[in-house]
């Protein structure tokens, strides 16, 4: 005996209750119905945990080489060869670094050399100033005699001082003569020196000035 | 679903292999265990693909045997093993598994019905099984 009502059921093409309903008066689903429950309670018990206790770390290392695999070659030859790339950057930057401060670094003092015109402009004002003072020793030391011996003394000190500082700036100018610090520091001592015999001239009277 | 535990641990971790290169093909707002069980099933489906090339054998239309035993669950086990692949799957998801109907359909992408329908015959053909077997069920 056949019936189709279980199959029709099962696949949703007649609600439950109908099915229910039709249960109570058919044997062939009676006996379906308790057969599949048997066979679905069995199946249930065929789920057991598998005692697989490698089966973690298994995957655990097929995931890893395969991260592995999947990391970049250059990311993988860079972490070879650290410590050969690291010396070359530490060598990269001690060459960058060495080339900004010679590109950078402050003109040495004999970059600061006068040159060509402004050379003979300097000599020309330092030959008008010895002209000067060669005119005004003339008038002046003369003069000295006049003083009284503390201040003769006191200007001959001074005098010698000034002539002293020029003397040291001509025997350096005569190694470097395009020195501008030096140039200016002659200068500076020249017009003390022309400024020195002024005020002797002055003390010792100005009827030898006027003279 | 594959019948030896050391296929299921290789199935697992071929799983999880594909898993882990597919991941971003993952479409969050869908169910995470559905996306694994599918990667699952394929995986099984594979092997078993494979299986069947190796050993030449048609193990979707072996008959059921009742020679292996008197021990109803090794029967049921062995009779599971000769179902068609695709209705095995459905009833080891849904019996076995206990899941529901249109999860299964999700998960092996079939239509609801179909998975009804296979489970129906996979019932009707396990069915034999134990009217024929000499033990009895006891639940």
């Amino acid at each position: 005996m056949s019936c189709d009502f279980y199959q029709k059921f099962e696949s949703s093409e007649i609600p439950e209750s109908e099915f229910q309903n039709h249960v109570r008066a058919c044997s062939t689903c009676q006996k379906l119905v308790e057969q599949d429950a048997q066979l679905l309670a069995l199946a249930k018990n065929l789920r057991q945990p598998a005692r697989a206790p490698l089966l973690w770390a298994k995957i655990e290392n097929t995931l890893r080489a395969e991260r592995q695999r999947r990391r970049p070659a250059w990311l993988t030859n860079f972490q070879k060869q650290k410590w050969a790339w690291l010396r070359i950057a530490a060598v990269l930057l001690v060459a960058v670094g060495l080339g900004s401060y010679l590109l950078f670094k402050p003109k040495p003092e004999a970059a600061k050399l006068l040159e060509g015109a402004a050379l003979k402009q300097v000599e020309k004002k330092e030959r008008e100033y010895a002209e000067a003072i060669a005119e005004l020793e003339a008038v002046a030391l003369p003069q000295m005699t006049r003083l009284d011996t503390d201040l003769m003394l006191l200007y001959r000190d001074r005098l010698e001082t000034i002539d002293a500082q020029i003397a040291r700036c001509q025997e350096a100018l005569a190694a470097n003569p395009g020195n501008a610090h030096i140039r200016r520091y002659l200068l500076a001592a020249l017009q003390d020196k022309k400024e020195t015999l002024r005020e002797l001239l002055n003390v010792a009277g100005p009827k030898a000035l006027a003279g | 679903m594959l019948g030896q535990q050391q296929d299921a641990e290789d199935a697992v971790q071929t799983a999880f292999l594909k898993l882990y290169r597919g991941i971003g093909q993952f479409q969050f707002g869908a169910k995470f265990s559905t996306y694994l069980f599918r990667i699952m099933m394929n995986v099984c489906f594979d092997m078993l693909q494979k299986r069947r090339g190796d050993q030449k054998r048609d193990w979707g239309e072996r008959e059921i045997s009742h020679s292996s035993g008197v021990d109803l669950r090794l029967q049921l086990e062995e009779a599971i093993d000769a179902l068609p692949e695709r209705m095995r799957a459905c009833f080891v998801l849904f019996a076995v598994e206990e899941m529901k109907q249109d999860e299964i359909a999700e998960i092996l992408e079939l239509r609801v019905g179909t998975v009804k329908a296979q489970i129906f015959h996979a019932k009707a053909r396990l069915r034999v099984l134990l009217s024929d077997s000499p033990a009895e069920v006891r639940s």
